[in-house]
């Protein structure tokens, strides 16, 4: 705000605009307000509901013994690991099944079967196949997530519009140049849906993974917390989820940015 | 972007060198002779064309008119190869078309063009040697060189079919089909791209088949004029106005007045 060179009674509704932004903060910054009141009042016991400033610290201190990286790594690299695998497959058996009748004619049945099976339901059978090491938590998230990412890249492959893959044939686009420049730029806005859905899935399994049996990670650094009902240690591994959450969200929409430079709801910028 | 870059390669050179790149393009061997010998197409137990005979000069423009459902579109896409008889045979100088011919190409309805390509990706849709300058040239022709690196969805509709007419300039087919091309499109534009269309033909020589509804379109555009009823041809009337053609003469009129009294049965 430069008052300096404008009289005060232009100073007033620049100083109106520049608040603006933060009115949708008043609410969070109130709620956390009274929160931190009633527990310094004793309103609230700490074993139900720590302060936030006790959740800052314990995440203080959890930060600077390298827990909080450590364990947040571990959890990264499940999450990224898995997705990278059932993503993959999920893209490869979508785009089979989308450009080939055949294939889709042989699998999407099965696929299909396969898909109302709930995949926390076969958490026993995980476990004794791979016991609770890091398989069994890759498996898990690999099998959350492959469902989307097949159901949208095969739907985004299928609805690609006819008159266009017509326009290729007519061009005599060969097969390559058809998949390239067509059916896939086509099918991405669905299979970036689809991507945006797993990352939620991601996220949701890997933490049922965690807190059922982990010997690292952010579920499993709440489950010993809560053992010991270190609360405010379990918050913090509940904000860390919210975090990574929100992360992943950015990152899908900064890939829709990358992927989709030609579709009307980015070409402002905004969204 | 890329649009200003070509903008400024342009104003270098000066229009002239444009130009002559777009005459370049335009000039061609001529158009290509089409035959039709008694061509049947039977969708399940409907007849929509039934022993059907036409001779297609080169270099002519011919309009096809018909109430929907007369067999018009099956023509084309009989034509286009992107249909085959179910009797008689179709050809193209001679030889039978079959499949999809690099020597005809089809204007649709809708423009048809790829959202995640540019104005210029999309009229080089089919890449090789030298397209970047080939699609320039065929952008140039239809007057949107300065749009070339715009996504299509920043286009107006007259907007879009002009790019969809420079890809397919760039083919410099001998046969260009026209379904309907300007079907969607408001009265003014469709008056501009009818004159483009046609000083687009004349310049390159290529043989051009229009299906329309809109007589005054057959009328403006055709040396020649079919009228299809009942998969059978109601009535062919040369077009002997001078060109280019001025709008509502008399003759035109008499003509127009004939062609839907052959319409409407």
């Amino acid at each position: 705000m430069s008052l300096s060179l404008s009289g005060p009674a232009f100073a007033l509704p620049r100083l109106r605009v520049s608040l603006r932004p933060l009115l949708p903060w008043v609410v969070p910054v109130f709620v956390l307000a009274v929160w931190q009141i009633g527990c310094d009042q004793g309103w609230i016991t700490r074993r139900t509901l720590p302060s936030p400033l006790g959740i800052a610290h314990a995440a203080w201190t959890l930060t600077l013994s390298g827990d909080l990286l450590r364990n947040a790594a571990i959890s990264c690299e499940r999450a990224f690991g898995g997705f990278a695998i059932g993503g993959t497959l999920g893209l490869l058996f979508g785009l089979l099944n989308g450009i080939s009748p055949l294939a889709s004619r042989l699998l999407d049945t099965t696929l299909q079967m396969l898909r109302n099976i709930p995949h926390l339901a076969i958490i026993p059978m995980v476990i004794l196949w791979f016991g609770i090491g890091e398989p069994a938590k890759l498996f898990l998230v690999a099998v959350g997530v492959f469902f989307p990412i097949y159901l949208n890249t095969y739907h985004g492959v299928r609805l690609v519009d006819a008159g266009l893959i017509e326009m290729g044939r007519v061009y005599r686009l060969p097969r390559l140049a058809m998949f390239w420049r067509v059916i896939l730029p086509g099918a991405m806005p669905s299979i970036l849906l689809g991507v945006r859905y797993g990352l939620g899935i991601m996220w949701l399994t890997l933490i049922v993974a965690e807190t059922i049996s982990a010997s690292s990670g952010i579920g499993y650094m709440t489950m010993n917390a809560r053992e010991f009902l270190q609360t405010d240690v379990v918050l913090v591994g509940v904000l860390l989820y919210a975090l990574l959450g929100k992360l992943a969200d950015v990152m899908a929409r900064a890939l829709e940015r990358l992927c989709l430079p030609w579709h009307p709801s980015f070409a402002g910028g905004e969204h | 972007m890329l649009a200003d870059v070509m903008g400024q390669a342009f104003a270098a050179d000066g229009t002239v060198a444009r130009e002559a790149q777009a005459e370049a393009l335009a000039a061609r061997v001529g158009g290509a002779v089409v035959t039709l010998r008694g061509v049947g197409r039977v969708f399940g137990n409907r007849t929509v064309l039934d022993g059907f005979d036409l001779d297609i000069a080169p270099g002519s423009f011919v309009s096809i008119v018909g109430r929907s459902g007369e067999g018009k579109s099956t023509l084309l896409r009989l034509l286009a190869g992107l249909d085959a008889p179910n009797a008689g045979s179709v050809e193209l100088d001679g030889r039978p078309i079959v499949g999809i011919s690099p020597d005809i190409t089809i204007m649709f309805q809708d423009a048809r063009l790829l959202p995640w390509q540019t104005v210029i990706g999309n009229v080089g849709i089919a890449r090789g040697a030298g397209w970047r300058e080939k699609a320039l040239a065929a952008l140039t022709a239809v007057g949107l060189a300065e749009r070339a690196g715009e996504w299509p969805a920043v286009l107006s509709g007259g907007q879009k079919q002009r790019v969809a007419l420079a890809r397919a300039l760039v083919r410099q087919p001998g046969l260009l089909l026209l379904d309907e091309p300007l079907g969607a499109l408001d009265a003014l534009t469709r008056t501009d791209m009818q004159r483009l269309i046609a000083r687009i033909w004349r310049r390159a020589g290529f043989t051009a088949v229009l299906v329309t509804h809109d007589v005054a379109e057959a009328v403006a555009l055709s040396d020649r004029i079919l009228v299809l009823r009942g998969g059978r041809v109601a009535l062919d009337v040369p077009v002997d106005l001078p060109r280019p053609r001025p709008r509502a003469s008399a003759d035109a009129a008499a003509l127009e007045a004939a062609i839907l009294d052959a319409l409407l049965g």
